[in-house]
Order: structure tokens, then C-alpha cells, then sequence
């Protein structure tokens, strides 16, 4: 499986690069670390070019390398928090063939108290859909044969109500 | 059966023809205003381009409009409703009373910022968009306007007698108009300074004019140099400036002219 991150609500999905600098990424750390918050490491072992999730004994997730063509899923770090805005839920919303393997927390506030979210690692199944809110608009993206479909809910509800028109729906004035 | 529309963009005193689709949607693109958060969606097409002669479908509450080349038995319009934001506050807002003869199908609005838009996308009957279009004044410090469609609105006009000058200066008040024309007519006109009332300055002219009448609220709220047109043609049976040899000289020019300078 290809690893993907959407940094924040409204970014484009990019693929994590399994090497820096010469040298294979040994882990992927989730959320962040201080009061109200919490932080998960994941570490990545073995070696090829893509990754899958492990469940080991003790419940941790381990990413695997190795090679996996034939897998049409992907994973996915999806930081759902972004930046703070007052009365937000900071979570991923409308989610459907999302598995959620992993979270860590990011909060705001020093005690983190000012409201938190979640930034999760989590499994994509083909034709996956979710959407996040930001600050000030919503993004839905979709894992759509083997690659990601991001679009505002202006342009989606579009895009829907034309696909229902040409299968013979709706009502002509 | 589907009804055939003919598509028409609405805003203000203009009436354009066809709907704008842009990458499969009506894009809202607002002069005043800002677009924080999701707008909403106006209509969409799998055709982009200018279209102007459409079928309208609804689904699940979205619009899809697809071209035709049918005979229009209905309008569909995009009317864009806004209020100025900085820099052109004087100028008046454009808003629609949707009445019983209109469908609204979907609008988009923006959110924030200094003024602000609504446009909505409805369906109506022939001639409506043009009503709702001459109805509205579109003048520098005129009001804001409300506009109904009023389908015997011209003729209604038509008989007024109030120059539209004055008619915009009183900002729609015809019986204020109409008492300003009274005390115009009433001007002792061979007291009336013709250089005062043509070339000052709107203070001027405003002191000079309440002298003469003796009335201070002559001009009854109206801005001087908005209604110092018509005294000059009542009085001075022009308009123009002050001319010599055939040509309009502004106020500099006269006092060149009288300095020898010119």
C-alpha cells in the first residue's frame, strides 16, 4: 500500500516518501506531545518500496515494507485539526470504507484546553469517502482507482446531481 | 414535457443574455463581498460556455441546466443581488422580492467583507428579468431598492411629469419633487445670480438660493448640484455653462479670462 498525508483540512493528499536522505523512514509520529495532547509513534520496518499495517500481539501497529502490487487499498495519515477556529469539530466526518488503525491528538491551549482534534492513520478502501471541515470551507476527498478525487462540496454536489441526471433521475421544469 | 427557458443574467439595470458555465458549474464570482466558507451551488452543466437557451432539471435540490434549441416559454435567471461594498457605498444595493410568479431554485451567497452578494437562479415568466431591470435606479446616492415584478411599471412611469432629474434628487419622492418644482417656479428670477447658480460651488449656490427665496429648506434635502440643472432651465432656459464665443469655460477659465490672462 502506498502511504499517503493530508497535512491539514483542505490539503491535497502527498505521498510519504519511504526514504529521507538516503536512509529508509524508520517511523511516522502521530499528533503531538504535551498536556491534553497525545502523541503515537508508528514505527516502519523491513524493506521494499510500499508499506502494510500489522496488528502485533500486544494491539501496537507496526507498518511492514514490502512489495504489494496487487493491493488496491492505501493508508493514510489525516490530520483532521488543522488550525484553530472557535466551535469546530476537529474529526473527519461523512467517512465511508475509512478504517481508523491509529490515532494521536493535537490540542489547542496550553493545558489544551481550547478544544483538540485528532490526526489518525487509517486504511482506505477503493471508492472511500470522507470529508474535512477547515477554518473556513470543507474538503471531500475519495480514493478512486488508485488515486485521490479532492473536491469542493460545491463542485461534488455537481458532479452528483449530473450523474443522477444522465442515468435518467430528477424532475424537468 | 420539459419547459424550454431562456437564460438571462440579472444585475441591476442590466439584462444579459445567456448563463455562464464554467468547469460544469455557474461560478459565483462577486464584485463585493468574500467567499469564506461554501458558497452554495448555483446550477450545474455538462456543457460549459454561454448558454442561452436551456431545460432545467432538479435533483435531489441541485440544479442541472442542459442547452436546447427550443421556443423559450420561460425565463431562467441568474440574479445577482448585491450591496456595494468600499469604495462604492454611495451607489445604490440591488435587491428582488421573489414573488408567486417566480421559482427559486438554488442562490449563493457570500459571507464576510465590506458589502456583500446574493445571487439566486430562478425560474420565470417572459419579460421578467427586463421589468425587474428598468425598475431600478441606478444612481449615485439614490437608495438601496427592493424590487418587485410590476408588469404595468412603464406605463406607470411614463405619466409622471417629474423630470427624472429631480425625480433622483428627491431619491424617488415624486410629491417632494413636485413641491421643489413649485418653489422653484416661485424664484424671483430677475434676482437669481446666473454665475452663482451655473459655476460656484455647491455651498454657494446653496446659500444664494435659500437667500433669494427665503427659505431655508429650499431645497428641501435635495444635493444642490443635482437640482441646479433644472432651476437653470427654468430660469435661464439652459443648462449650459457660461459661454463665451460658443465655448463652456469651468471656473478657472472664467477667472483667467477676467484676469486677462486668458
Amino acid at each position: 500500500m502506498k502511504l499517503y498525508k493530508i497535512g491539514f483540512p483542505g490539503e491535497s493528499p502527498v505521498l510519504v516518501e519511504l526514504e529521507k536522505d538516503g536512509e529508509p523512514l524508520s517511523e511516522i509520529v502521530l499528533g503531538e506531545r504535551g498536556r491534553g495532547r497525545t502523541e503515537k509513534t508508528i514505527p516502519i520496518i523491513g524493506d521494499g518500496p510500499e508499506v502494510r499495517a500489522k496488528k502485533s500481539d500486544e494491539g501496537d501497529i507496526v507498518l511492514v515494507r514490502g512489495v504489494y502490487e496487487s493491493e488496491t487499498r492505501c493508508l493514510a495519515i489525516i490530520n483532521a485539526t488543522g488550525a484553530y477556529s472557535k466551535g469546530r469539530r476537529y474529526e473527519i466526518h461523512d467517512a465511508v470504507g475509512v478504517m481508523e488503525i491509529a490515532a494521536g491528538i493535537f490540542a489547542f491551549g496550553d493545558a489544551g484546553r481550547c478544544g483538540n482534534g485528532e490526526e489518525v492513520l487509517a486504511i482506505i478502501e477503493p471508492e472511500a469517502e470522507f470529508r474535512l471541515d477547515g477554518k473556513y470551507s470543507s474538503t471531500w476527498y475519495a480514493w478512486m482507482n488508485g488515486s485521490w478525487r479532492v473536491e469542493t462540496p460545491e463542485k461534488r454536489q455537481a458532479r452528483l446531481a449530473l450523474e443522477k441526471v444522465s442515468n435518467g433521475g430528477g424532475e424537468w421544469l | 414535457m420539459s419547459t424550454a427557458h431562456v437564460s438571462l443574467t440579472l444585475r441591476g439595470r442590466s439584462v444579459n443574455k445567456g448563463i455562464l458555465i464554467k468547469d460544469g458549474q455557474i461560478p459565483f464570482s462577486p464584485n463585493s463581498g468574500m467567499t469564506r466558507y461554501d458558497v452554495g451551488l448555483l446550477g450545474s452543466s455538462s456543457v460549459d460556455g454561454n448558454l442561452d437557451v436551456v431545460h432545467v432539471a432538479i435533483v435531489d435540490g441541485s440544479v442541472v441546466i442542459a442547452p436546447c434549441e427550443e421556443t423559450a416559454q420561460r425565463e431562467l435567471v441568474l440574479v445577482q443581488q448585491y450591496r456595494n461594498g468600499c469604495g462604492a457605498k454611495r451607489w445604490p444595493s440591488f435587491s428582488v422580492v421573489f414573488g408567486p410568479e417566480t421559482r427559486e431554485l438554488s442562490k449563493a451567497s457570500t459571507s464576510h467583507g465590506s458589502g456583500g452578494e446574493m445571487w439566486s437562479l430562478v425560474s420565470v415568466p417572459l419579460g421578467w428579468a427586463e421589468n425587474i431591470a428598468r425598475q431600478f435606479i441606478d444612481e449615485r446616492d439614490y437608495p438601496g431598492q427592493t424590487i418587485s415584478y410590476t408588469p404595468d411599471f412603464d406605463l406607470a412611469k411614463m405619466e409622471s411629469d417629474v423630470p427624472r432629474a429631480l425625480f433622483i434628487a428627491f431619491q424617488g419622492n415624486e410629491e417632494s419633487a413636485r413641491q421643489f418644482m413649485a418653489r422653484v417656479a416661485a424664484l424671483p428670477a430677475a434676482v437669481l445670480d446666473e454665475h452663482i447658480v451655473l459655476v460656484c460651488g455647491r455651498d454657494r449656490v446653496r446659500r444664494h438660493l435659500e437667500e433669494v427665496s427665503g427659505n431655508p429648506e429650499f431645497f428641501g434635502g435635495a444635493d444642490p448640484n443635482r437640482v441646479v440643472g433644472y432651476i437653470a432651465e427654468v430660469h435661464f432656459g439652459n443648462v449650459n455653462q457660461p459661454s463665451v464665443g460658443g465655448e463652456s469655460l469651468g471656473t478657472l477659465a472664467e477667472a483667467m479670462k477676467k484676469a486677462g490672462l486668458a
